[in-house]
């Protein structure tokens, strides 16, 4: 979990109180279990619980990383799609990056400007690079690439070249991203089937009462 | 917030009607209240961005075209300016003397980037000249590409919503059935605790599943990325 808490820069200390303090009201509700229960099952129970959550907890910090990532992502489409726009307005990939600090969303603004400060001290492709392994997605290193190649060979052929690379990643992106919206809206009606569940159940219940109220009646 | 109250009130009338306790329909009144509430206060802000980011590509592309056939930056905002405000009166207070001004003040109402980097463009032209085309058909394109993702994904949120009210209809009407078909039963049933509890449970689930729906909606929305 440590490693998460670093690559989502969240307070160390707070998370590990936040978890504790979770654990120890997990176990102290599990534990109320060895009134009825016998204490060797009991213990059973308690490590499986903590084991379980856990892997609960692993999982969501897991699944935080990887939004921030895709958010990421999306995000740096977003600005690249600006980029563009500054690239043929005429802009050099130097001045099109620094103009486009002031539209991209503010969660790309450090490695933006990174980069830029790299660009200033390092004319190789390495800046590209090292900014480009940041967002762990081969498209997106293609794009940093596109546009290292831009500032050493611009004109017109390029720039489409690098336009027709930038359409192709784009809606790479865009058919993940409606991908993931649906998938999201078609679980997002389990919702409902909880409560067909929910009803079902409490009908079961009424009239297995009934039942049982009939059956001690005899 | 009178769809609200309508929507409570229907939903603490079945839930009388079903279980015939009138406390507890109270409670579900006030309770779907208060969630209904949440529920349209959320609906209505997704609307009105989408309402708000479709101005916004009206906007840019009435400028640009007008643009493209005078060459005159304020006369092209004048005019579009001058044609929303007809629809939108509102709009008159962020109108000044100057088209380009105005398009800042409506950085209040667009909070896009595209916006803002169009009013930046329109400056730049403004000051420096240069083909209105060659300088805008980049950003015309990419300004349509963002507006069909939004139609698409509106589409979606729409379609979504319909198939999920469609199915809680379907449990609402199993409720009412089973009230009818079982009703040499039914009173009996209700004598059980248990089963008033549950089924009161559906009525508070019914409204928080639609919160919690919009919820995971807007987590993986992506119109907020213009922002």
């Amino acid at each position: 979990m440590n490693k998460y808490w670093t690559l989502l820069q969240l307070n160390k200390e707070k998370e590990l109180f936040k978890i504790v303090s979770i654990f120890i009201v997990a176990f102290a509700l599990t534990s109320s279990g060895f009134f009825w229960f016998p204490p060797i099952l009991m213990i059973f129970v308690c490590i499986i619980v903590m084991v379980v959550l856990y892997g609960v907890m692993v999982d969501h910090y897991h699944h935080r990383y990887q939004y921030l990532i895709e958010k990421r992502q999306q995000g740096l489409m977003y600005s690249f799609s600006l980029l563009k726009v500054l690239l043929f307005q005429g802009l050099t990939p130097y001045q099109a990056l620094k103009s486009a600090l002031d539209y991209i969303p503010n969660v790309l603004y450090e490695p933006f400007s990174t980069l830029l400060l790299k660009i200033d001290s390092d004319k190789s492709i390495a800046p590209y690079v090292y900014i480009a392994q940041s967002f762990q997605s081969l498209v997106i290193e293609q794009l940093f690439f596109s546009i290292y190649q831009l500032e050493g060979h611009g004109g017109k052929l390029s720039l489409h070249h690098f336009q027709y690379i930038f359409d192709q990643s784009d809606s790479q992106f865009h058919q993940k991203n409606i991908y993931r919206l649906k998938q999201t809206l078609q679980s997002n009606l389990s919702l409902a089937l909880l409560g067909t569940g929910l009803l079902s159940f409490s009908l079961l219940v009424g009239i297995i009462g009934l039942i049982g109220e009939i059956i001690s009646g005899i | 917030m009178i769809e609200a109250f309508f929507i409570s009130l229907i939903l603490a009338a079945i839930h009388y009607f079903v279980l015939n306790h009138l406390v507890w329909a109270v409670l579900i009144l006030l309770i779907n209240g208060l969630i209904w509430m949440v529920f349209f206060q959320t609906f209505k802000t997704i609307t009105k961005q989408y309402t708000t980011l479709y101005h916004m590509y009206f906007l840019m592309h009435s400028v640009i075209t007008n643009l493209a056939i005078k060459k005159h930056v304020h006369e092209s905002i004048w005019e579009v300016i001058s044609q929303l405000t007809v629809k939108h009166p509102h709009l008159e207070n962020l109108t000044g003397n100057d088209g380009i001004a105005s398009l800042v003040n409506f950085k209040t109402i667009y909070p896009y980037k595209l916006f803002s980097l169009f009013v930046a463009s329109l400056q730049f032209y403004d000051q420096q000249g240069g083909e209105v085309m060659e300088l805008f058909d980049n950003f015309l394109r990419q300004a349509r590409i963002s507006e069909t993702r939004i139609q698409e994904e509106e589409q979606f949120y729409k379609r979504g919503l319909i198939e999920f009210t469609t199915l809680w209809i379907f449990n609402i009407l199993v409720l009412l059935l089973s009230k009818w078909a079982l009703r040499y039963v039914y009173d009996s049933v209700l004598n059980n605790d248990a089963v008033v509890l549950l089924l009161s449970l559906v009525f508070v689930w019914l409204p928080m599943s639609y919160v919690y729906y919009q919820k995971r909606y807007q987590h993986y929305s992506f119109s907020k990325e213009q922002q």
